[in-house]
C-alpha cells in the first residue's frame, strides 16, 4: 500500500498528462476512503485563458483590466489514486468549494 | 448621472454597456473553461467560442457601465445549481464592482416611448445607446440601436464577423 507522499506523486504525474496550460499548481488536499482503497489527491491552479487583443497593444483600461481577472481563474480538480498499487484510476471536479 | 458625450470611432476610451445575455455569457462562460454554458436555459445560442470572442472585444475598450436593471435581470437568470451558482455571483460580483452604474429614475423611465414594446431594461438600453457604445446580442434591439445610436451598437454578429 502507498503512502500519502507517494499519491501526491502519482496525482501530480496525472494532473502533468491531463491538465494543460496550468500554472501555480498547489496541493490542497489528500484523503484516503473510508475502506482504504484509494486516495482522493485536490490540486489547485490558476489557468489563463486571457486572448490576445484585436490589434497591437493596449492601454490598460478597467475593461482591460476586467479582460484580464476574467482570463485567469483558479481552478480544482480532484485525482484518484489506488492505494494498493498507486495507479492512476480517474479525476473529477472539486465539489468542496 | 454617468454620461460620455463623446461619438468618436469605436476605441479604448469609450465607455461600453454590455446587455444582459452578453453579460450572463461573460459570467458563466468565465467558469471551468465554459463548460456550463451549455447548462445554461439562457445561452443556448452561445459557444465558448463566443465567449473568448466577447472578452476579447471589450477588452479594447474603456469603462464598462450598466444599470441596475440590467443587474436585476442578470441576478435573476443565473440559473446553474450549486458551487456554479456560486462562483457565478462570485463573478457577477466582481463584474459589477468593476462597472460604473448609470443613474436611473424609475419614475422617469416609465415615461420611456420605447417601454411598451421594449419593456424597461431595453428602453434604457435605448436612451443610452446615444451616449454609450452597447454590446448586445438581442437581434430584435440591434436595428433600433443602431437608428437611436448612430452606429453605438455591437452586436455578436458582428463580434463573430470580425473574428472570421
Amino acid at each position: 500500500m502507498i503512502d500519502f507522499k507517494e499519491a501526491e506523486a502519482a496525482a501530480r504525474n496525472g494532473f502533468n498528462d491531463f491538465v494543460q496550460g496550468a500554472s501555480n499548481i498547489v496541493l490542497e488536499e489528500i484523503v484516503i476512503s473510508d475502506d482504504n482503497s484509494r486516495y482522493e489527491v485536490t490540486f489547485s491552479y490558476d489557468v489563463d485563458r486571457t486572448p490576445s487583443p484585436l490589434s497591437g497593444a493596449r492601454t490598460r483600461t478597467p475593461l482591460f483590466e476586467l479582460a484580464t481577472v476574467l482570463g485567469k481563474r483558479k481552478e480544482y480538480k480532484t485525482f484518484l489514486v489506488s492505494s494498493k498499487d498507486g495507479s492512476l484510476k480517474g479525476f473529477k471536479r472539486y465539489k468542496g468549494q | 448621472m454617468a454620461k460620455n458625450k463623446k461619438r468618436s470611432v469605436p476605441n479604448h476610451k469609450r465607455n461600453i454597456i454590455i446587455d444582459t445575455n452578453l453579460l450572463l455569457l461573460l459570467i458563466i462562460g468565465s467558469i471551468e473553461e465554459g463548460r456550463f454554458i451549455s447548462s445554461s436555459k439562457r445561452l443556448k445560442d452561445f459557444s465558448i467560442r463566443d465567449y473568448d470572442l466577447l472578452l476579447k472585444a471589450i477588452q479594447s475598450f474603456g469603462e464598462g457601465y450598466t444599470t441596475k436593471y440590467i443587474a436585476a435581470e442578470v441576478s435573476n437568470l443565473l440559473d446553474l445549481k450549486g458551487y456554479a451558482q456560486e462562483k457565478a455571483f462570485e463573478i457577477a460580483r466582481t463584474i459589477f464592482e468593476t462597472f460604473k452604474e448609470i443613474d436611473s429614475n424609475l419614475n422617469d423611465d416609465l415615461q420611456n416611448p420605447y417601454l411598451p414594446q421594449f419593456g424597461l431594461t431595453d428602453s434604457k438600453l435605448i436612451e443610452m445607446s446615444s451616449t454609450h457604445l452597447i454590446f448586445t446580442a438581442d437581434d430584435r434591439l440591434s436595428p433600433l440601436l443602431w437608428g437611436s445610436g448612430q452606429g453605438n451598437v455591437y452586436s455578436l454578429a458582428m463580434i463573430r464577423a470580425l473574428a472570421s
